[in-house]
C-alpha cells in the first residue's frame, strides 16, 4: 500500500499492524476469547494426541466392555472395550483436520471464483452468479452426503464434497466486496496511473476484501466440524477403526439408555469445537464492522 | 414490479437448468452404472448378455445427452423412475412421506417463530446488558449445536430419565392425535432451535439498525415513549429479515430432517433419502435433491418478491 491509501472498510488504528489490531479486537470480545482459548486447546490436543490419550484408540479389551467410568478409564469404554477418552482425543485430529483443510480448499476456490466474477463483471459474472446460486439451492449438507454416496464413504471425499460445495459463500462476498472496493477513488488512482489489472487485483482489491473472508472462515471450520461429525454420524463419514466424534457419538447412541456418557461426551465436543468457531466469527465480525463497535458484547 | 418479478423468475429458470444438470452429473458419478450396481446382487453379472439388457431397459447404452433429456422428460410429466430399493414409483413414495415432513416442518416453524422472536427482541432492547449477552450466547449455542446431540440428550431427559414422551416413533394424526402431537414435540423442537437461533440474531441485528436510524431519533425527539417507538416505528421494518430466514430455513430444515428422521424413527422424506443414499438408490436421490432445490428456489423468489414489496427501494436493482 505505498502508492495511494484511501478511506478502506476496516481501517486499523495508528501504528498497528491490522492484523495485531484485529487479534486485539478480537480479545476484548469477551464470547470470541472464549472461543479463542477453546480453539487454542482443542489444537493442542489434537496436536499432542500420542502424548494425552492414556490408551491406543484401538486397543480392544473385550472382558470390559461399556464400562461407564472408572479410574482406569475415565469415561469408560465403548462397545469392544476401547477407552473412549483416547478415541475422542484421537478424533480431535479429524475434526479439525476436516475443518481447516474443507475450509482452506472451500475458500481458495470460492475467492477465486468471487475475485473473476467481480472483476470481470457482464456476461461472465452472470454467468457464475447464476452457478453460485444453483449451488447454493441445496442445503450443502445433503448434497455433500449424496457426494459422500456417489465418491464412497470416507475422510477424503467428506473434504473434497465439502471443499465443491462450501465455496459459494465465499464466493458471493468476494464478489460483493470486489463490487464495493472496484469503484473507491484509490482504485480509480491505481488504475489512472497505469497499473495492471491483476496488479491492482492483488495489491489493493484482494487486501481490502480480506476482512470478511476471515469472518467467513472462521464460521466456516465449525461448518465442515459440523458437517463431518454429521456424515460420520449416518455412516459415511470416517470408517472403523478410526475414531471421530461423530462416530462416536453414532455407536453411543445405541446404548443411550445404559451409558448415556458414550453419547453425550462426543456430542458435547462437537457442539464445543463449532461454537468456539462460531463465537470467534462472531467476534470478528463486530471487531470489523465498525457499524456494529460498541454494540456487542464488550466491556 | 411487474418487471421485477419477471427477472426475478428467468433467474430462477436459469438456476434450474444448472440445478438439474448439476443432480444429473452427480448421479452418474456413482462409480459403475449405479443401476448396474443396484442390479448387481439380483442378477447374474458374470453374464454379459444379461448385462446388456439390463442396460438397454434403462437406456444406460444411450450416449448421456440423450439419457439427460429423456430423464427430465420423464421427470416433468411426472414418472419420477422406480425406486431401486423398495421397486415403487418413486413420486408415490415422495408424496406418501410428504406429510410426516410437512407436520415436522410446520412444528419447527411454530417453535422457532415462538424461542427467536422474543429473544432477539429483548437481546436488541436491553443491548449490552448481562440479559443480552446470555441471550447471544443461548442463539448461538442453538445455531451450533448438532441437531443429532440434541436429540439424543432430549430423548434421554424426557424419554429415559423423566419418561414423559415417546421416544421415537409416528402414529398419524387421525389414529391417534395426542400421540400424534407428543411425538412430535421432541422431533419439531430439535429442528426448530437452529433457525430460532438464527431468528433471534437477526432479529437483534436488524432492530438495533434500524434503532440507530434518524427516523427514530425523530421520533423520542417529539417525545414518544420508549415502548411506543419500538411497537410503532421501529417493529416494522426490523421484521423485513425474518422473511427471509423463514423461508431460507425451510431448504435447511431438509437437512436436519435427515438427523431427525432418522433418530426419531419418522417415516419422512429425510429418512427416505438416507435410505436411498445408503442404497445408492439413485433414482429417489436424484428425485429429493430436484425436490429440495426447487423448493428452495421457489421460497427465494417468493422471499425476492415480498422484499420487493415490503422495501420499494430493492425493485430498482
Amino acid at each position: 500500500m505505498s502508492e495511494v491509501v484511501g478511506a478502506t472498510p476496516a481501517r486499523p488504528a495508528a501504528g498497528r499492524s491490522p492484523l495485531m489490531s484485529l487479534v486485539l479486537a478480537v480479545g476484548r470480545h469477551r464470547l470470541a476469547s472464549v472461543g479463542l482459548v477453546v480453539v487454542a486447546l482443542l489444537s493442542l490436543v489434537a496436536l499432542l494426541a500420542p502424548l494425552l490419550a492414556p490408551y491406543s484408540p484401538y486397543e480392544q479389551d473385550l472382558y470390559n466392555v461399556l464400562s461407564g467410568p472408572s479410574p482406569a478409564h475415565w469415561l469408560g469404554t465403548d462397545n469392544v472395550g476401547r477407552d473412549l477418552l483416547s478415541r475422542l482425543i484421537y478424533g480431535t485430529r479429524i475434526s479439525l483436520f476436516v475443518g481447516i483443510v474443507g475450509t482452506l480448499l472451500s475458500a481458495a476456490v470460492g475467492v477465486t471464483v468471487g475475485l473473476i466474477a467481480g472483476a470481470r463483471g457482464g456476461l461472465v459474472d452472470a454467468i457464475i452468479m447464476r452457478i453460485t446460486d444453483a449451488f447454493l439451492c441445496f442445503p450443502p449438507l445433503i448434497f455433500i452426503l449424496a457426494m459422500s454416496a456417489a465418491l464412497g464413504p470416507g475422510i477424503h471425499n467428506v473434504i473434497l464434497s465439502f471443499a465443491l460445495f462450501g465455496w459459494t459463500g465465499f464466493a458471493r462476498i468476494i464478489r460483493g466486496q470486489v463490487l464495493l472496493v472496484r469503484e473507491l477513488p484509490y482504485v480509480e488512482a491505481a488504475r489512472s496511473i497505469g497499473m495492471s489489472p491483476l496488479r491492482i487485483m492483488w495489491r489493493h482489491i484482494l487486501p481490502n476484501t480480506l476482512a470478511p473472508i476471515i469472518v467467513a472462515v472462521s464460521i466456516s471450520i465449525g461448518l465442515a466440524i459440523l458437517v463431518e461429525s454429521g456424515v460420520s454420524f449416518l455412516g459415511l463419514g470416517v470408517q472403523p477403526p478410526t475414531a471421530s466424534w461423530g462416530k462416536e457419538l453414532r455407536v453411543g447412541f445405541t446404548y443411550i439408555e445404559t451409558v448415556p456418557l458414550f453419547s453425550i461426551v462426543p456430542g458435547l465436543l462437537i457442539a464445543l469445537a463449532v461454537i468456539a468457531f462460531n463465537f470467534i466469527g462472531d467476534g470478528l465480525r463486530d471487531a470489523l464492522d465498525p457499524r456494529l463497535r460498541g454494540a456487542m458484547g464488550r466491556s | 414490479m411487474g418487471r421485477y418479478i419477471i427477472v426475478r423468475l428467468c433467474h430462477a429458470a436459469i438456476v434450474l437448468a444448472v440445478v438439474t444438470v448439476l443432480v444429473f452429473v452427480i448421479a452418474r458419478l456413482i462409480p459403475g452404472d449405479a443401476i448396474m450396481a443396484a442390479m448387481a446382487g439380483s442378477v447374474d453379472m458374470s453374464d454379459a448378455s444379461v448385462v446388456k439388457t439390463v442396460r438397454a431397459t434403462y437406456g444406460l447404452d444411450e450416449p448421456l445427452p440423450l439419457q439427460f433429456l429423456t430423464w427430465l422428460e420423464r421427470f416433468v410429466t411426472g414418472d419420477w423412475g422406480t425406486s431401486l430399493g423398495t421397486g415403487e414409483p418413486v413420486l408415490n413414495m415422495f408424496l406418501s412421506r410428504l406429510p410426516v415432513t410437512l407436520e415436522l416442518f410446520a412444528g419447527a416453524t411454530l417453535w422457532s417463530l415462538a424461542i427467536g422472536l422474543p429473544v432477539g427482541l429483548i437481546g436488541a432492547l436491553k443491548r449490552n446488558s448481562g440479559t443480552d449477552v446470555v441471550l447471544t450466547a443461548g442463539a448461538l449455542l442453538g445455531v451450533s449445536l448438532p441437531s443429532y446431540w440434541e436429540a439424543i440428550v432430549l430423548i434421554y431427559l424426557f424419554a429415559v430419565l423423566l419418561p414423559i414422551l415417546p421416544p421415537s416413533g409416528y402414529v398419524p394424526f387421525a389414529e391417534d392425535p395426542l400421540l400424534n402431537i407428543t411425538s412430535m414435540i421432541l422431533p419439531s423442537f430439535v429442528l426448530g432451535t437452529h433457525s430460532a437461533g438464527l431468528l433471534a440474531r437477526y432479529v437483534r441485528g436488524s432492530l438495533l439498525e434500524v434503532l440507530g436510524q434518524d427516523f427514530i431519533r425523530t421520533a423520542r425527539a417529539k417525545g414518544l415513549r420508549e415502548r411506543s417507538v419500538v411497537i410503532w416505528h421501529a417493529l416494522k421494518p426490523a421484521m423485513i429479515p425474518i422473511v427471509t430466514i423463514i423461508g431460507l430455513s425451510w431448504g435447511g430444515m431438509l437437512a436436519g430432517a435427515f438427523f431427525v428422521e432418522v433418530i426419531f424413527a419418522l417415516p419422512g422424506l429425510g429418512r427416505m433419502s438416507v435410505d436411498a443414499i445408503f442404497q445408492k438408490d439413485f433414482p429417489v436421490i436424484q428425485a429429493t435433491l430436484i425436490a429440495v432445490s426447487v423448493n428452495v428456489l421457489l421460497v427465494n423468489v417468493l422471499v425476492d418478491i415480498l422484499y420487493g414489496y415490503l422495501d420499494p427501494r430493492v425493485r430498482i436493482r
